[in-house]
């Protein structure tokens, strides 16, 4: 049986695309169809690029006049260009910048995610609104919220407030829906001494109105892990309070 | 006297069987579940189509506060007025969408009742009774709207089609002109169905759903059926046996875009069709996997966000951990499908200290324990130091790790904490008796080549694309790639063999390895004409692993307890820990796989037509139901014919009030009555 050269198939496009783009990792590629490219074959490129990033398989993205295409978890993303603007934010303190000087702080392929990331960060409350004459500037809000420190009142009165502590729960509960928060969220959100916090959640939970929850080890940053409390010989990263 | 500790068990490893529930705990996140399938299933079939609301997140602080005890609760309550779909982590975020359906699918062709009498071959599946129940609604639909039925015969159409068409049996008058009619009004059943607002993106449902329905007991013409609904190619024979045209069918060669479409719209059609009949309610657990890929989180999300968007009639349910989720998992959603998602979500809690003790006395009754154990477990002030008020909570397993410690110390025995391969036997043998989990699993076999096999000496495993073969190991200089295709069809398969011979001239010494279940036909078919040319590309480079139910308990086993390492629910033992044991474990597969395709010769298992184990599990059943309690060796001594261990305890699976309790020294059966 004779057999017949084989044509380039939209299989062997999307298997050479996909290989180029594992290559390419988080730089991305451009268009796999060159000029010398027979008609033919750059159709074929095309219409896998199209049904390639219709299923999924790959994330195009605008870079001026032209495109790069990357896998999908390594395309660039509102989340990544967040990550650079919060850390851009926080180097740039006690500066307020402007939403084109946080622009700047991205890399081209991530500049197009630039607004949504920075809405992303507010209504995360890692980046503070403010506005200067006509014009918006942002602010590093874990920055401020350092520098802030405990309040007059929180200076003069080192002990716990129940109730504002019960109320900055409740605004971490309604924030992220959890009714376990961090112990270290709790301590963040009222600047209260960690040693205070500690001391105070223990008293809680003894007249049974905090429960402590384990949470995840493996997955907890440094504040995080500092602000568990040891209970029965674990340590516990989280605390429901009960009314 | 058999003895072992009640409170060995910490892990619900089958939701859907039962467990004794402590009261209170976690009643409101279950009655919150309920209320949100209340509104599907409001009145009886045919419902309006409806479109599903957010999906609901249930969470826990911690592991162990019940997430998979809570799916069992759900299931139970929601016995016979849903269709229940337990769904695993997909590996393949191209093939997302199909591997959902083919979880749908394998439902539906199961009975509905877990119970002894559903396992005779004549019980109708669950798809039997969507099928008719579709069929006898347009029915019901069209004598209303032509006014010439007996009232009371349509009544009787609505409220049980299944029966009142005699599940299609030959010799029934309605299910006979049913068959001798169905041509003749297909247009109208296809009128009626738009006049309840279906629209479906296949013309081609009631066709199939007929043929199934109404195709008892050929096996043919219902795998046919099942492999359409599935979205997968059918020959030209397979689709003239259910009236289809050869156009009506997807494509042998599509792609996997194409076949990951396919069965999106399945999906989305199944939701629709779900009206007459009863709502889906889908299970996403153990989604803590998807928290190390960040694409197959991204994918997850968008599989939640489509299902909720374009899907009817279903209740969507997702089980996480707070910390993974809130870390690992929805950070890679896209903003839009994220809000797919109900906030906030429904949060399991721990133990109250009344909730423990009740907890100790039933694991102590369920294990026949005599009376004086629940003094000495409950006396002292131990629980004290377990609940530091009648407030605190604490995690279920956490407490009955501390009951199962407790039990050894007030029999002055060490405590010994479960070691791996005592853990992977456990589930290795709890598994056996689980017959819906020994079927081909696509998702799961890529888990084996790919996460499972990563790490072993001087391997490159590399994910392909979305071809035949979409992963690829590179030994030396050797190269094996792998496909999962999971349907019978002749053309695919000889493009599957055509592709491996194409890819091994290119490369020479090149191996293509592809997996097959002893349940599903064997490859190539008896009669198919390409027949030879596939056995020359096995002879050449194909090697075709034929898997039996003990081979996918071993690799299910393996794959379970790599899921509970990754949500934190075996402390210590970490994923890595896991695949590091399993590495080792699976050595013999890894040889399989290794083999060079000279000597890789696979044995044919002999064909599984389910008689014998039918009348071993009839004769396993009466043993167990009479002595209530007794280990597998005994069972085995009882048997009238020689039996294996492993056949013995898929014997248990039949019966849904045989227990299985494997301990570290033995393997025990309890027959606990539903």
């Amino acid at each position: 049986m004779a057999v017949r050269p084989r044509s380039f198939s939209i299989e062997d496009a999307r298997e050479k695309i996909t290989a180029r783009l594992r290559k390419a990792g988080a730089k991305g590629a451009l268009s796999p169809v060159t000029p010398k490219m027979s008609v033919e074959k750059r159709q074929t490129y095309e219409e896998a690029l199209i049904q390639m990033a219709g299923a999924g398989l790959l994330v195009a993205v605008a870079a001026g006049a032209k495109t790069r295409y990357f896998l999908p978890e390594l395309a660039p993303s509102a989340a990544s260009a967040a990550a650079k603007i919060e850390q851009a934010a926080a180097s740039k303190h006690p500066a307020v910048l402007s939403l084109v000087e946080l622009k700047k702080a991205l890399p081209t392929l991530e500049k197009p995610f630039v607004t949504e990331a920075v809405q992303q960060l507010e209504a995360d409350l890692r980046l503070i609104k403010l506005v200067h004459g006509k014009a918006f500037v942002f602010a590093h809000a874990e920055t401020l919220r350092t520098l802030l420190g405990p309040t007059a009142q929180e200076i003069q009165d080192p002990a716990i407030d129940p109730d504002r502590m019960r109320d900055a729960y409740r605004a971490l509960v309604a924030r992220g829906g959890f009714p376990a928060v961090q112990i270290a969220a709790l301590q963040r959100e009222t600047g209260a001494g960690l040693d205070e916090l500690k001391a105070w959640l223990l008293a809680e939970h003894r007249s049974g109105r905090a429960v402590f929850g384990l949470g995840d080890w493996s997955l907890a940053d440094l504040d995080a892990r500092a602000a568990a409390i040891e209970l029965r010989g674990e340590r516990h990263l989280l605390v429901r309070l009960e009314d | 006297m058999i003895e072992f500790n009640p409170f060995d068990d910490l892990i619900v490893k089958e939701p859907r069987r039962p467990e004794p529930a402590v009261s209170g705990l976690n009643e409101q996140p279950l009655r919150a579940v309920l209320a949100h399938f209340e509104r599907l299933a409001a009145g009886a079939p045919p419902r309006r189509v409806q479109r599903a609301g957010q999906a609901l997140l249930v969470t826990s602080d911690q592991p162990g506060f019940g997430k998979s005890h809570l799916i069992g609760r759900l299931f139970r309550a929601l016995h016979g007025r849903a269709t229940l779909i337990y769904v695993r982590p997909f590996q393949n975020a191209a093939l997302a969408f199909q591997s959902l359906l083919a979880a749908v699918v394998k439902e539906l062709h199961f009975p509905d009742r877990a119970d002894w009498e559903s396992w005779k071959p004549e019980e109708p599946t669950q798809l039997d009774a969507l099928a008719h129940g579709v069929l006898g609604h347009l029915v019901a639909d069209l004598a209303e709207k032509q006014g010439d039925g007996d009232p009371e015969q349509v009544a009787r159409i609505r409220r049980d089609p299944l029966e009142a068409f005699a599940q299609g049996n030959r010799g029934d008058a309605w299910s006979d002109w049913m068959r001798a009619t169905f041509e003749d009004h297909r247009v109208a059943y296809d009128a009626a169905m738009a006049r309840r607002g279906l629209s479906l993106h296949s013309p081609e449902w009631l066709r199939v759903l007929f043929a199934y329905g109404y195709g008892y007991p050929d096996r043919m013409v219902r795998q046919a059926c099942l492999d359409w609904i599935a979205g997968q190619s059918l020959s030209a024979e397979q689709a003239g046996a259910i009236g289809l045209r050869a156009a009506d069918v997807p494509h042998a060669e599509m792609s996997a875009e194409d076949a990951n479409q396919t069965s999106r719209e399945r999906l989305i059609d199944l939701g629709q069709l779900a009206a007459f009949y009863r709502p889906f309610v889908f299970c996403f657990d153990q989604t803590e996997a998807y928290g190390h890929a960040p694409g197959l989180a991204r994918t997850f999300g968008m599989v939640v966000a489509r299902l909720i968007d374009e899907a009817a009639n279903h209740l969507t349910l997702i089980t996480s951990n707070q910390d993974p989720w809130t870390t690992t998992i929805k950070p890679h959603f896209e903003r839009a499908d994220a809000e797919r998602i109900a906030h906030p979500p429904v949060s399991l809690e721990g133990l109250r200290r009344e909730q423990g003790e009740e907890l100790i006395r039933l694991r102590l009754a369920a294990s026949e324990a005599p009376a004086e154990a629940a003094t000495e477990m409950l006396g002292g002030d131990w629980l004290s130091a377990r609940f530091t008020t009648d407030r605190d909570r604490v995690g279920t397993r956490q407490f009955l790790q501390s009951c199962k410690e407790r039990w050894e110390e007030l029999r002055h025995r060490p405590v010994t904490r479960t070691s791996l391969p005592e853990l992977y036997e456990a589930r290795r043998v709890n598994l056996l008796a689980e017959p819906k989990r020994l079927l081909f699993d696509a998702d799961l076999l890529q888990w084996l080549v790919k996460t499972c096999a990563d790490g072993l000496p001087d391997l490159q495993i590399a994910s392909k694309g979305s071809g035949y073969f979409t992963t690829e190991w590179s030994v030396s200089e050797r190269r094996i790639v792998f496909g999962f295709e999971p349907g019978s069809n002749w053309k695919r398969w000889s493009a599957i063999a055509r592709h491996a011979q194409e890819r091994a001239a290119k490369q020479p010494g090149l191996k293509a390895v592809c997996f097959r279940g002893t349940e599903q036909s064997a490859i190539p078919g008896p009669a198919w004409m390409i027949g030879p040319a596939i056995e020359e590309a096995k002879r050449r480079c194909l090697q075709l692993i034929v898997l039996t139910r003990d081979d996918f308990a071993v690799l299910h086993a393996g794959y379970d307890l790599y899921a509970e390492a990754l949500g934190g629910d075996i402390p210590p033992f970490t994923s890595t820990d896991v695949v590091a044991f399993l590495r080792e474990r699976f050595a013999h597969w890894w040889e399989r796989i290794l083999a060079p395709i000279e000597s890789a010769a696979e044995p044919v298992p002999p064909p599984d037509d389910g008689s014998r184990m039918k009348a071993l599990a009839a004769e396993v059943r009466g043993i167990v139901a009479a002595q209530k309690f007794l280990s597998v060796e005994e069972v085995i001594g009882n048997l009238a014919a020689a039996a294996s261990r492993e056949e013995v305890l898929q014997a248990c699976g039949y019966s849904a009030e045989i227990r299985v309790h494997a301990h570290p020294q033995m393997t025990v059966l309890q027959w606990q009555s539903i």
